[in-house]
């Protein structure tokens, strides 16, 4: 019994809430409603897949809102003079630039990577200020919006990347060697030394590929406000770091999976969606988001047993 | 006689697993009582239950005659219960005085506010004494116990629990990882407390042990007791039976049934596969040359801080590359600056601390098993789960592994089982040289000699080994050759004819 509250007690939680908010609240059932929670909620989706990798090796990463941040910078700036597809690939590689130093840092320079990446988020931003005196890039290709907010189909664009991400992410975890690394190292990094894996470019690699889905995430965000703004994605880190953990993975590292933190991201989404609909204030928001976490974590505890 | 302890009906479940199926047990005012069973068997479950580990335990416990509950740590250091657990319990960043003295720490005063400051002084000197006392000298007191080797944690661990003065001391396995030097000192130090009224539970996979030092047994199997008896009512055979559940051979030479062309006498005849020429790492050891040749088993013999266990992590590149000496292997120069490089080359090593070094304990067993070989069993980027299935559920029931199943983490199981993980996952690796420290620290002896046999059939198929053990008696009936350690050399070296009691005069002898 415990083990199955532990296995899938979020998942009910989030068909409990779902099935509620259904047959009570009439504008929740709204389609359109239900499109734009699924939207609002991508770039989360996309950003806490990574970070899920980097919590599972026991690590954590906070800079990825400053990632973001500057792989939208960068891709509007290349943007307005050369384009979307050169402008996107810009971004993207910033973004992976500023993953790889994380990763170089923690591995090989030894730096933990709460220390690291708090320095590299603010040494981040920093540039962004004084790169664009603080000033946020206009003149975008209008098409360029529907990155942020055009549909395949029915579905949001965003929507379709972020389930693709998941899934890549998902299998890359449990079905590759690669995956079985992330997970032992983050049990016991000198056992997996010890039994010949590379741990250290293993631990750069899920540096570097946070970073690039952070840059995912910041391109989808530019092209939702179609302008480059250096204070963009401000606490993304946060929320992402919060889906992780509500979604069951352990901050202790060597356990977790992508969908559990799917799972996460649609509770966190579907609390601050129905707290809108049902016209609460914005400024009880946090507070909810904040009990909830708690309340996940509690419940993750006290389902392990004692201690 | 009232006994001092008495549990009766003890049941313990874990998902799962029927650890403790209504046990009772019951230990007299200085005895010492042994506890023996297979790995698996709920040695140490029960102990926990005395220990207040498991709050949810079924069944009763009285001291002295008065019912107990024991539902916390607390509560049954209280009851005068102290335990040294199998696993470690010790804080690694702590020195080994303050962890000796971790709860118990003296004060500057008795009275506000000099109760409220530690007095260092006396702490390090009560901790000094202690050691002396106990004749651990080994242990330097002021050393941070996560730079201490298994077996002078193991001596801090025991110092710790016999300076709580309990009524009661539980010892779980705390031979398996000393050398013949240090059991002995702990011996006498049980003695001399028997003497003085403690009551001592005994756990030990060396029966002979138990026949040394126990007046009485208790055998479980399957979480249940198959027998109370007398220590002079038993023979060895008896008691394996009781065990087991079935009777072994042991004692001689391990050779396999073919034994006209594997076994001892290949050895010389296979193709030299490493050669160390006065290998040396400063402080640890210095100037090891020996040879290995594939189908022999190179057993390494010494005391504690004797350089065994570094001279293997050197060889492996465990604590990067070594400045002074050479190795070649298959006749090309090998110097490896990490494990990495080591297993590209056809190198492992079993390290002797599984917790730390051997296992990732929250990951299922059958990761643990597949992982040195996570990459040979794919199809395309992905992993072969039919093939790893198989491989894993070959190596369990080779090496008798017991856990609920393989999907379990590798922390649930008893202490013998996760070092069956440990041999498992390098034993699938099957590598050209196989370093193993230890190999066999608290395994059960039936399945000693499954492994010993596994290990001769590895020798039997070309590989070359080098296996380093603190007893004599599996150096002598496993290798082809021994190499003595004394404080980083290379002492002597036994080859052709030797028995335990040559392993036993090399180790201690005079050079
Ligand atoms: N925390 C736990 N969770 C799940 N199962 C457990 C746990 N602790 C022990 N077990 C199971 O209980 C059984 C008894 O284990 P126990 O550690 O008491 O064995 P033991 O007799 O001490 O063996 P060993 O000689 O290997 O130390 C085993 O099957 C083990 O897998
Ligand atoms: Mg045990």
């Amino acid at each position: 019994m415990k083990s199955f509250v532990r296995s899938y007690g979020m998942v009910i939680i989030l068909v409990v809430m779902f099935a509620l908010l259904y047959a009570t609240v009439p504008t929740f059932r709204n389609p359109q409603n239900l499109l734009n929670l699924l939207q609002q909620n991508s770039v989360n989706a996309i950003i806490a897949s990574g970070v899920t990798f980097v919590l599972i090796t026991g690590g954590i990463d906070l800079s990825v809102g400053s990632t973001a941040a500057l792989a939208g910078m960068a891709g509007a700036a290349v943007m307005v003079r050369h384009g979307i597809l050169l402008g996107v690939l810009a971004g993207l590689a910033a973004a992976t630039a500023a993953g790889l130093l994380n990763g170089l840092l923690i591995s090989r320079a030894g730096i933990v990577p709460f220390v690291t990446t708090l320095g590299v988020q603010t040494l981040t931003r920093g540039i962004l200020y004084i790169a664009t005196n603080a000033t946020p890039i206009y003149g975008l290709p209008f098409e360029y919006m529907r990155v942020g907010l055009g549909n395949i189909g029915p579905f949001p664009i965003a929507t379709s990347l972020a389930v693709v991400i998941a899934v890549v992410m998902q299998v890359l975890l449990k079905h590759t060697p690669y995956g079985q690394y992330v997970l032992a190292l983050g049990g016991n990094e000198d056992a997996t030394r010890l039994s010949g894996i590379d741990v250290k470019r293993t631990k750069t690699v899920v540096y570097t590929v946070t970073a690039l889905l952070a840059g995912v995430g910041g391109l989808i965000l530019l092209g939702q406000t179609n302008t480059g703004q250096p204070q963009a994605a401000v606490g993304y880190e946060l929320n992402a770091i919060a889906a992780v953990v509500v979604g069951g993975t352990p901050l202790s590292g060597g356990q977790g999976s992508v969908l559990n933190t799917i799972i996460g991201v649609l509770v966190l989404g579907l609390i601050s969606n129905a707290l809108n609909l049902m016209n609460v204030s914005p400024y009880w928001q946090p507070a909810v988001t904040g009990l909830i976490i708690l309340l996940a974590v509690g419940l993750d505890t006290a389902t392990k047993g004692h201690r | 006689m009232q006994p001092v302890l008495e549990m009766r009906g003890i049941t313990k479940r874990f998902p799962g697993v029927l650890a403790l199926d209504n046990v009772d047990f019951n230990l007299m005012h200085g005895e010492v009582h042994a506890l023996v069973g297979a790995n698996g068997a709920g040695k140490s479950t029960l102990m926990k239950v005395l220990a207040g580990a498991y709050p949810d335990y079924e069944g009763q416990v009285a001291i002295a005659g008065r019912v107990c509950e024991m539902r916390t740590p607390r509560q049954a250091q209280q009851s005068g219960v102290a335990v040294i657990h199998q696993e470690f319990s010790l804080v690694p960043t702590l020195t080994a005085a303050e962890n000796i003295m971790l709860g118990m720490e003296p004060r500057r005063s008795t009275s506000f506010p000099g109760n409220m400051l530690l007095n260092k002084k006396a702490l390090a000197e009560r901790s000094v004494r202690l050691l002396g006392e106990l004749g651990f000298t080994a242990v330097d007191p002021r050393a941070r116990v996560s730079d201490l080797g298994v077996a002078e944690q193991q001596l801090v661990q025991i110092a710790k629990a016999i300076a709580a003065n309990a009524r009661i001391l539980v010892m779980d396995e705390p031979t398996a990882r000393l050398s013949r030097a240090e059991r002995d000192e702990l011996f006498k130090v049980m003695f001399r407390l028997r003497d003085a009224g403690t009551s001592i539970v005994y756990i030990s996979h060396f029966l002979e042990e138990v026949f040394r030092v126990a007046s009485r047994v208790t055998v479980l199997r399957d979480g249940q007791v198959v027998a109370v008896r007398a220590v002079d009512e038993l023979d060895r055979r008896t008691l394996v039976h009781h065990m087991l559940g079935r009777e072994i051979t042991a004692g001689d030479k391990v050779r396999l049934e073919d034994s006209s062309t594997h076994g001892r006498q290949s050895a010389g005849k296979g193709e030299e596969i490493m050669v160390v020429r006065g290998l040396g790492r400063r402080g640890k050891f210095e100037d090891v040359s020996f040879s290995l040749r594939r189908g022999e088993i190179l057993g390494i013999a010494g005391l504690v801080g004797s350089g065994r266990t570094e001279l293997a992590r050197a060889i492996f590149g465990a604590d990067g590359s070594v400045k002074t000496g050479s190795i070649k292997m298959k006749g090309r120069d090998y110097a490896p600056s990490n494990p990495r490089a080591a297993v590209a080359s056809g190198l492992a090593l079993l390290p002797e601390d599984r917790k730390q070094q051997g296992l990732v304990l929250v990951r299922p067993v059958s990761d643990n098993v597949l992982l040195p070989v996570t990459a040979t069993f794919t199809r395309g980027p992905f992993l072969d789960h039919r093939r790893r299935k198989q491989q894993v559920s070959s190596m369990t029931t080779r090496l008798n592994i017991k856990s609920a199943s393989p999907a379990v983490q590798v922390g649930t199981l008893s202490g013998g089982n996760q070092q069956k993980v440990v041999l498992a996952k390098w034993l699938s690796a099957s590598p050209d040289i196989l370093i193993l420290d230890q190999p066999t620290a608290g395994v059960d002896v039936g399945t000693k000699e499954e492994i010993y046999l596994f290990l001769r059939q590895l020798a039997a198929a070309g590989r070359a080994l080098i296996m380093i053990s603190d007893d004599p008696e599996e150096l002598s009936r496993v290798c082809d050759r021994v190499m003595v350690m004394q404080r980083g050399r290379v002492v002597r070296e036994l080859d052709g004819d030797f028995a335990v009691s040559d392993v036993l005069t090399a180790v201690t002898g005079d050079y």
